[in-house]
């Protein structure tokens, strides 16, 4: 059986939640089946500017055909465009030309695509948002697989997106909310698919120590790990944490890891490390009292299942339904949708070590029973084999 | 903080994460956090960008206008505006793909122009070794033709 993975970027280096999660998807199906990965020379999803080499390259063991970006995304450009095309009535040609100012715009790989439809078994696109999955699917509809990592933003009420959602042979979810919001939105809930979401690569051994002294952290602390974004909700999470702090008095810290986009509050107990090796990452989150989650639009949250593979508990963002929905299912963190819940959950958590302790364990078990490798192989593997006994 | 945590009623063995919320809930609901100053703000998504002011009311006002010439301008300005777009993309993927021949060609013919100078100056370094050899050569064979003379000479003597 020959896979083809199709998406906007590949690459070692590149640490992007879908494009992460797609390498890590078709490492880990390269054991049982022949594996190929589609993409573009593009490495900076703002611009999509030809990074790589042409043709082929092999990324981890797996082989990569990479295709030329035609043109780059002019940012400022494509923000008037989507400005329009959320806030104004519109047509589909305007929403068309959004896709086509969104980019990675590269007709090779749609070209690509089409004429080697024969060599593939099944062509598996990473997110629905994008050139590659919109033009890539209707090339191959009966051969697709979608993989649409959707969050619940002004995307996916597209009009184009409509259809796209009823094309594919099978669609593969992140989460229950995911599926029940497309489902919601493009009426397609006689496309067959699965809920089965991503594993992650936790390193046998992590230690809280060696990152206190690694980084100078001294007392207990919540982590925050991500983009400092707005869209991540950190703007609201700095003015939560302050607070709370003002309020109770507590003495916990504020640690963030991650690339930041806007400033951080230049305060003693908000200590921003900047980007992490994964090692860090995990080091830090096995000395943290709990992950802290304020985003908003998430389609899975990959680094909420790596506290939970650690045995850590979460206090998430209640108005992303598929972080409280994934808490609630998991038994594993508590969530807020304002100030006073989250100073209550917060309050609760930091002060109640055996809580912790009872969600964290309720998190292992949720991520070994649902989010283990052996477990989401299995899935794509018996996706794949039902769709070929139709 | 540590009273808050014992005033919950939490089944340590079989966590409820739901009872836990509404019990947090009805917590808040009981004592309401009081509001904070404006610089606080709420915790809800990011707020939408203000309306376009003028330039918005100019836009209005233009349509009001316009609206009965709309029926048969709008179908001829949508055939212009696919037409214009389906043109400049066909024009930009064109000169996209000669703009990445010609970085190719650029890029070839910059190699071979390095080439070319690597090896004149292999050649040239070869050169003056060469004439050197010639040079020691032609001493060789000086001295050699005066031994030559020398040894004649003797011999005639």
């Amino acid at each position: 059986m020959k896979l083809a993975f199709v998406v906007q970027r590949y690459g070692a280096a590149i640490s992007g939640g879908a494009e992460l999660h797609c390498r890590w998807i078709a490492e880990h199906m390269s054991r049982h089946s022949d594996v190929e990965v589609l993409t573009t020379r593009a490495d900076d999803y703002i611009t999509w500017q030809n990074h790589y080499r042409r043709g082929r390259d092999a990324v981890n063991g797996v082989p990569v055909r990479r295709f030329g970006v035609t043109r780059r995304r002019r940012p400022e450009r494509f923000g008037r465009v989507q400005e329009h095309v959320f806030r104004n009535e519109h047509r589909e040609a305007d929403e068309l030309r959004w896709l086509d100012e969104e980019g990675p715009r590269a007709p090779g790989l749609v070209r690509y695509i089409r004429r080697h439809a024969a060599d593939y078994d099944y062509f598996i696109f990473f997110s629905y948002r994008y050139y590659h999955s919109y033009w890539g699917i209707r090339a191959v509809p009966e051969k697709s697989i979608l993989v649409p990592t959707a969050e619940r933003d002004p995307v996916i009420h597209l009009r184009i997106f409509r259809d796209l959602f009823n094309l594919p042979r099978a669609i593969v979810y992140n989460s229950v909310e995911e599926r029940n919001m497309i489902n919601e939105v493009s009426g397609n809930s006689g496309v067959p698919g699965d809920v089965v979401g991503v594993g992650s690569e936790v390193p046998a051994a992590s230690s809280g120590a060696r990152f206190r002294s690694a980084h100078g952290v001294e007392g207990d602390y919540v982590l925050y790990v991500g983009r400092i974004d707005e869209n991540k909700g950190c703007p609201s999470l700095f003015r939560n944490f302050l607070r709370f702090k003002n309020e109770t008095g507590s003495p916990a810290r504020l640690v963030l890891i991650g690339s930041s986009v806007l400033p951080v509050p230049a305060h003693p107990d908000i200590l921003s490390m900047g980007f992490l090796p994964e090692q860090d990452k995990f080091d830090a989150l096995d000395g943290a009292l709990a992950l802290v989650m304020p985003s908003f639009y998430e389609s899975l949250s990959m680094v909420i299942l790596e506290a939970w593979a650690m045995g850590k508990p979460v206090l998430a963002n209640a108005h992303c339904e598929v972080l409280r929905g994934q808490c609630l299912r998991s038994n594993a963190g508590l969530f807020y949708e304002d100030y006073g819940e989250f100073r209550e959950a917060l309050a609760l958590l930091l002060g109640s070590p055996e809580l912790r302790r009872a969600l964290g364990a309720n998190g292992r078990n949720y991520y070994e029973a649902n989010y283990s490798w052996k477990r989401i192989e299995d899935k794509y593997l018996a996706l794949i084999r039902r769709l070929g006994g139709e | 903080m540590e009273k808050s945590a014992m005033d919950y009623r939490i089944d340590y063995d079989r966590v409820d994460v739901a009872d836990i919320m509404n019990q947090v809930k009805k917590r808040v609901a009981d004592d309401p956090p009081v509001p904070e100053a404006p610089a606080g703000g709420p915790t809800g998504p990011p707020p939408a960008p203000a309306a376009r002011g003028l330039k918005g009311l100019l836009k209005k006002t233009a349509r009001f206008l316009a609206r009965p010439c709309l029926p048969f301008l709008i179908p001829l300005y949508e055939r212009f505006k696919f037409r214009l777009n389906y043109e400049v993309n066909v024009r930009i993927d064109e000169t996209s793909t000669r703009l990445e021949t010609t970085r190719e060609t650029v890029k070839l013919l910059h190699n071979l122009g390095h080439n070319l100078v690597l090896e004149l100056t292999k050649l040239k370094v070869e050169e003056e070794a060469l004439k050197s050899k010639v040079r020691v050569l032609e001493k060789e064979l000086e001295i050699l033709g005066k031994r030559e003379k020398a040894i004649e000479k003797r011999i005639l003597e």
